[in-house]
């Protein structure tokens, strides 16, 4: 009973609490909103008795106008007629506008210069009209109850007032008002009795439930809860059965999540400790691996009251020194460069790697990763970078520093001085020693060299094989430096080494540069120099041709591999006939450099450089793939010139055999050998002959007969044709010791069955002669020159 | 409206009865400067003057504005016009088949005439004040149109384009629409502007004279054989010394009745050079 008195007693106090404020509030709104009915039914109806007063002006004023615009039009041009007409039409204007608008609800006044004409007047006042502003067009304004539409007709200075009196409107809406307001609150009253019973029937009682079935859930069980007074009432039940359900399992997904936490600290490898810097508040269980005499933090802390106990004051940069246990972990905090602690134990002293972190107010995370075995590491990687460094620099012969070395050390030496030294045949040191007696001997003249230096600043380095530079500074006086060069040269030149039963002399050439911007290249420059003109020494001068070599050659080295890239090395054609019947019967290709511009560039320009580097085979490649690819399109026979280069290096070799096989064209082509470049390996040129006989392919010796031609070998090489060196045949005519020769030649070519070829024949007589003379074939200006394309139409005919 | 109808009505017809009799007629249209009742008051008296002294017979044509006029001369439709300069100066332009035949004189004999532009006398308006303001024109071919009215301001360094204006349809509209507080300024030819001015309105700028209205004739549509008599009995007239003349022209309107001269095509040259810095409105 008492329960039941109880709830009826809190339910009366929550609706008394709601019903009261609401009652107040209800009669309140009744009040308002009658109000604002009648503002707004004030409001509306002036508005609709502006816009009808305005219409009602527009009216007006149409006519006045219309009526206007007639007199205008017809008796405008004429004053005196329209003034007539004026006055007569205005008369009977106005009267037919009373006429027209006696009805009105309106009062209607048209104030004319001669007066006021009231088209309806009721209950309007002259006073009235005295608001109006006579010189607007157009305007609406409100005075007193009244409203006023007013417009202004120009051409007559007529003004048209409409007037509307609202009071009578206004005491209608008051009197209705008090009804308005008593019937609303009555409505909201009713209302009002209506909720609370909603109220009581949907929330109140549902959420006596909701806060006992509340208190059960902070006492972390799950129980249902079953309610369905309303939909917002079950929604609201649903949610909190959801929220329940979520609150326990957030509960027991946090208890999980600390002990994985738990879990993620104690693998870490590092020691992680919640201190707030004098005790320890909790550690992981890396602590106790390494304090490994305590088994949990009450021991620990029954003998140390802070971990700062073990810190060793170590009074080196990066570690903590000046500390104690108040203000240890505030220095580590606060100084980041302080990073490193040393900590012994059992004797051995481990070096620990400290970060703080701020975890709250009070306490600091602290992480100790041990970084003892990293800087014993650290150490070795030192010392090995050290070694590398000094391998870097150093010939490991001779230990001296090497070219690397000394490159750095011009860009920091003032007025630096190379002198480059280089033992004069040491190959045949090499060859005839041994290379252990060589490596000696390049190692014991270092020593001697080092004896002797130029110099107190001067040092010594060692190059590639058997040259060493000796550094030092210029000092301006090339007299007393050429003094010093002879002394050292004289110096070196009578050092003996001595090595086992042997006794080596050794004598050097320099090669001396200063002021110059690549001393190294100078320095060689001047050491060629020194050896092509018989010299000990040379100092570095410009005018060394050498220099312009080196230039010429690289100016020749780029545009050569230029053209290969652009497909501008090209073959060219020279016809060569058989002396019998004037008739072409062969082409030889020749190599052309076209340039950009379109200059043909004949290999003499370039050729003698390309063969000091690999890029001549690629002309002979190119050649080769070029010559056999034209040829194949022509029923013509043709010639390639071939050097003992070409035929040494393998790809060269291999690429002819694949064209005359992938062409099959071998009995149409003769490859030219240069016999003028020495032939020093006669089986190689034997090798290569039998292999392109297989394919039937020809064989001729170009420039036979100037320099090596060695005719025992060439009499067991198979072949085909000799071409007689250009340099004789150019002489023929006038050396008769030269005509003896190319007659010898002819003799001997006759008896082994070979056939000669004339080259540079440039002139009828030449070439008379030349036939006379029996040789087989020409080739020469006068025959033709070189071309690019080969027309079926060519001939040669002797004229 | 109904009496436009009646015109047609009353063209056909009597086209119908010249063609059956084998005589020419010639279609006439003359510019669209009053209303359409007004138009046999005019034109009728100096047609009908025409038809006596030269074996034809005049169909008169009405259009409604400018632009028509000057499309239908292109089409052949008009064989003889009356035209203000500008619309003579345009028509040439695109129609080489148009020739000027006479010029008419005012009441004082001359052979030009100028347009004004004017306000209401109460307007606090002046020269310097122009932008921003409303501008009531005739029409777009109108000489005292546009063209006029730009010149005027173009002189006084302003322009219509600072302003805001309206094509009223002719001169009477545009004073008109000045005189009813419509449009701040207005612009008319200055003969018209005269006869209103006792509406209270005030010349503001005359602009420099322009050649007089004109006949024009179809080179292609009139023999000139016609066409040269037509040219004889209109010049032959001297109203403004003659008073035999005068009698005879007495009923004509007032554009036509004082006389003419010979026109000639380059008289309206002034004109064209307008048109060269003046550019109408699309």
């Amino acid at each position: 009973m008492k329960q039941t008195i109880a709830r009826l007693a809190s339910q009366t106090s929550l609706m008394t609490k709601i019903a009261i404020p609401i009652i107040v509030i209800g009669i309140s709104i009744g009040f308002l909103i009658s109000q604002s009915i009648a503002t707004l039914l004030e409001e509306h109806t002036t508005q609709s008795l502006k816009v009808e007063s305005r219409n009602l002006n527009n009216k007006l004023f149409y006519l006045i106008e219309a009526d206007f615009k007639a007199l205008f039009l017809s008796y405008g041009k004429d004053a005196k007629r329209y003034e007539q007409a004026k006055k007569l039409s205005q008369q009977e204007l106005l009267a037919s506008l009373k006429n027209l608008f006696r009805s009105s609800i309106y009062d209607i006044a048209i104030i004319t210069p001669q007066g006021t004409h009231w088209i309806k007047q009721s209950y309007t006042h002259d006073s009235i009209l005295q608001s109006v502003n006579q010189h607007h067009k157009k305007a609406t304004h409100l005075f007193d109850k009244h409203i006023i539409n007013h417009s202004y007709f120009r051409p007559w200075k007529w003004n048209i007032v409409i007037i509307r009196d609202r009071a009578p409107i206004f005491e209608l809406i008051a009197q209705n008002n008090t009804i308005i307001f008593q019937n609303i609150s009555i409505l909201v009253l009713l209302l009002i009795g209506v909720l609370i019973a909603i109220i009581y029937l949907t929330i109140n009682r549902p959420f006596q439930k909701i806060f006992a079935h509340l208190a059960t859930i902070a006492h972390d069980k799950e129980v249902r809860l079953n309610l369905t007074s309303s939909k917002e009432v079950v929604t609201l039940v649903e949610s909190i059965n959801a929220m329940s359900s979520e609150i326990l399992t957030s509960h027991n997904q946090l208890i999980a999540q600390q002990a994985k936490i738990k879990r993620i600290m104690d693998i870490q490898p590092d020691i992680l400790l919640l201190t707030n810097g004098e005790s320890l508040q909790s550690v992981n269980a890396s602590f106790f691996k390494f304090f490994d005499t305590f088994h949990n933090l009450e021991q620990f802390l029954a003998k140390h009251s802070c971990i700062c106990d073990f810190f060793e004051k170590v009074n080196e940069e990066g570690y903590i020194y000046d500390f104690n246990h108040e203000n240890w972990i505030e220095v580590v905090y606060h100084q980041p460069k302080i990073s490193k602690v040393k900590i012994q134990k059992d004797g051995v002293f481990y070096t620990f790697k400290v970060q703080v972190e701020k975890f709250d107010q009070n306490n600091y995370v602290v992480n100790l990763n041990d970084i003892t075995q990293l800087q014993e590491y650290q150490k070795e990687l030192e010392s090995k970078r050290d070694n590398l460094i000094t391998q870097l620099y150093t010939d490991s012969l001779t230990h001296l520093p090497n070219r690397i070395r000394l490159i750095e050390d011009i860009k920091t030496t003032s007025n630096p001085l190379v002198i480059l030294i280089n033992i004069n045949s040491f190959k045949e040191i090499n060859d005839f020693y041994g290379v252990d007696i060589g490596d000696y001997v390049l190692i014991e003249f270092a020593d001697m060299i080092n004896q002797q230096l130029p110099s107190k600043r001067a040092k010594l380095y060692k190059m590639s094989g058997d040259e060493y530079i000796i550094l030092d500074s210029f000092l301006s006086n090339r007299v007393e430096l050429i003094r010093r060069l002879n002394r050292l040269s004289s110096y070196l030149n009578t050092q003996t080494i001595i090595k086992e039963s042997y006794t080596i002399d050794i004598t050097t050439t320099l090669g001396v540069a200063f002021e110059s911007s690549d001393l190294l290249i100078s320095a060689d420059i001047a050491l060629r120099e020194a050896k092509n003109s018989k010299l000990r020494f040379a100092i570095y001068d410009k005018s060394f041709e050498t220099l312009k070599q080196y230039q010429n050659n690289l100016l020749w080295s780029k545009k050569i591999k230029n053209a290969l890239d652009n497909n501008h090395i090209v073959p060219y054609f020279q016809a060569i006939v058989d002396n019998q019947n004037d008739t072409i019967v062969k082409y030889e290709s020749l190599v052309r450099l076209i340039e950009p511009d379109g200059e043909v560039i004949t290999p003499f320009s370039f050729l003698h450089i390309a063969k000091r580097s690999h890029i001549y085979h690629n002309i002979s490649k190119c050649m080769i793939e070029q010559s056999f690819e034209y040829f194949n399109r022509k029923n013509m026979s043709f010639s390639i010139n071939l050097s003992i280069h070409d035929i040494e290096n393998y790809e060269t070799h291999q690429l002819i055999l694949n064209k005359l096989q992938e062409y099959q064209l071998g009995e149409r082509v003769t490859f030219e050998i240069l016999e003028s470049e020495g032939i020093n390996n006669y089986d190689v040129v034997a090798s290569f002959i039998n292999e392109i006989k297989k394919y039937n392919a020809l064989v001729a010796i170009d420039d036979f007969g100037t320099g090596y031609s060695n005719f025992s070998h060439i009499i067991n090489l198979q072949i085909d044709y000799l071409k007689i060196d250009g340099s004789l045949i150019n002489n023929i005519l006038h050396d008769e010791s030269v005509s003896v020769v190319v007659e010898t030649i002819i003799a001997f070519a006759k008896k082994l069955g070979i056939k000669t070829i004339a080259e540079y024949v440039d002139s009828k007589e030449l070439y008379e002669y030349v036939k006379k003379m029996g040789i087989d074939y020409s080739q020469g200006f006068y025959i033709s020159q070189p071309i690019s394309k080969i027309l079926e139409s060519d001939t040669f005919l002797q004229t | 409206m109904i009496m436009f109808k009646k015109i047609i009505i009353l063209s056909l017809l009597t086209s119908y009865l010249l063609i059956a009799n084998g005589i020419r007629t010639i279609n006439f249209a003359p510019l669209p400067m009053v209303k359409s009742q007004k138009l046999l008051e005019q034109y009728l008296p100096m047609l009908e003057y025409l038809e006596k002294e030269v074996s034809v017979k005049f169909n008169i044509l009405y259009v409604q504005n400018y632009n028509e006029l000057l499309n239908k001369l292109g089409t052949y439709q008009i064989d003889l016009s009356f035209l203000g300069p500008l619309p003579y100066a345009e028509a040439s332009s695109r129609y080489p088949h148009i020739q000027p035949l006479v010029r008419f004189l005012d009441a004082q004999g001359k052979d030009h005439y100028t347009c004004t532009l004017f306000k209401l006398q109460d307007s606090p308006l002046d020269m310097q004040t122009l932008s921003n303001k409303n501008f009531a024109l005739t029409q777009k071919y109108s000489t005292c149109g546009f063209l006029a009215t730009q010149k005027i301001l173009n002189d006084h360094n302003h322009s219509l384009t600072q302003n805001l204006y309206n094509f009223s349809g002719s001169h009477t509209n545009a004073i008109l629409e000045v005189v009813l507080g419509n449009s701040d300024l207005g612009c008319a030819k200055s003969s018209i502007v005269h006869q209103y001015q006792h509406f209270g309105l005030k010349t503001l700028a005359i602009s420099d004279p322009f050649p007089s209205f004109l006949l024009v004739y179809h080179t292609h549509n009139i023999p000139q054989k016609i066409i040269n008599q037509i040219k004889e009995a209109l010049m032959k007239l001297q109203p403004l010394s003659n008073s035999q003349d005068a009698n005879t022209t007495q009923k004509w309107g007032k554009n036509l009745k004082y006389g003419v001269v010979e026109a000639k095509d380059s008289d309206y040259n002034t004109i064209r050079r307008l048109l060269q810095t003046i550019e109408l409105p699309k």
